[in-house]
């Protein structure tokens, strides 16, 4: 096998290492969040193909690098022959992996935000409306014997002040 | 059996072999919790198998369709280095449609579902803990 081949296999398998990575940082701790948002059973659907949909980005970075020249396939012997080219394809490799599976995990966090926000904004707002209604039934009839007690507490009160004003 | 066969066919058989394999294992993978998902949104079995259906055949044809129209390099019989890029384009072809067809599915089930459900998110507080003194 040839030396440029070499590299791209070992660029190859940064790039399977970096979707292993990627797998393993977010992919593990994404069922948390999405089962917050989703059932049970729907964070499990969203979970999988988030982790499917993160290792092919990643791997699609990876493989999206040319290897070869303008003039196709058959177009790889300024490759072959310059060592100092063959290194930086294989880091080209490697960074193309994390851009793509960088901006994977972006657009994934704005969907998410956005699907989070209007999903607790309905709450948030139902709660703030229930406010303004005022008590419950069982508070309104406690609530108004307490100020029949305190009506006739006070009315004793002033029956009381009346008898001593004409005593005095 | 396949190693009589010329190298440009081997390479196509490969392209067919892992445009039909990739969309299905993906299907299988997702299927059980697809099921229950769907029902959440759409909460009718006939619904819920055409959407299984369309899913299915969306992700199959986005695949098999790109796996198919693979043109074999010319020099990839003669030589090595020519066939691995000429194998690593089309991988990545089939990926890239395998991923836009789970994204243009599953984008407008989220918005559906997410519409249905505002306001009935169950995952804790939406509000910062406060401190208790």
């Amino acid at each position: 096998m040839p030396l440029f081949m070499w590299y791209y296999c070992v660029g190859l398998g940064l790039v399977l290492l970096v979707g292993t990575v990627f797998y393993f940082v977010v992919g593990g701790h994404i069922a948390a969040p999405i089962q917050g948002i989703f059932s049970r059973h729907g964070g499990r659907m969203w979970g999988r193909s988030f982790r499917l949909m993160l290792v092919a980005n990643v791997v699609i970075g990876g493989l999206a690098v040319q290897w070869y020249g303008c003039g196709g396939y058959a177009d790889y012997e300024s490759i072959a022959q310059d060592e100092r080219r063959m290194f930086e394809k294989t880091t080209e490799q490697v960074s193309g992996a994390l851009r793509y599976g960088s901006r994977f995990l972006l657009v994934t966090a704005w969907i998410s935000a956005l699907c989070f926000a209007v999903l607790a904004h309905g709450r948030a707002s139902k709660g703030t409306a229930k406010e303004p209604a005022g008590p419950p039934k069982e508070n309104v009839a406690s609530h108004a014997a307490a100020t029949k007690t305190d009506q006739s507490t006070t009315c004793n009160r002033n029956r009381k002040s009346s008898t001593a004003g004409d005593h005095l | 059996m396949l190693e009589n066969l010329p190298v440009n066919v081997q390479v196509y058989l490969f392209s067919v072999a892992l445009g039909v394999a990739a969309p299905l294992t993906v299907f299988w993978m997702l299927r059980a919790p697809l099921a229950v998902f769907l029902g959440s949104i759409f909460r009718d079995a006939g619904i819920e198998r055409f959407w299984m259906r369309v899913v299915l055949l969306v992700l199959f044809c986005g695949a098999f369709s790109v796996a198919i129209g693979f043109v074999p390099a010319r020099d990839a019989a003669q030589d090595m280095v020519v066939l691995v890029w000429n194998l690593a384009d089309q991988v990545q072809s089939i990926l890239e449609s395998l991923l836009w067809s789970m994204l243009g599915l599953f984008l407008p089930l989220l918005l559906s579902y997410t519409i249905l459900n505002v306001g009935r998110y169950r995952g804790g507080s939406i509000y910062p803990r406060r401190e208790s003194s």
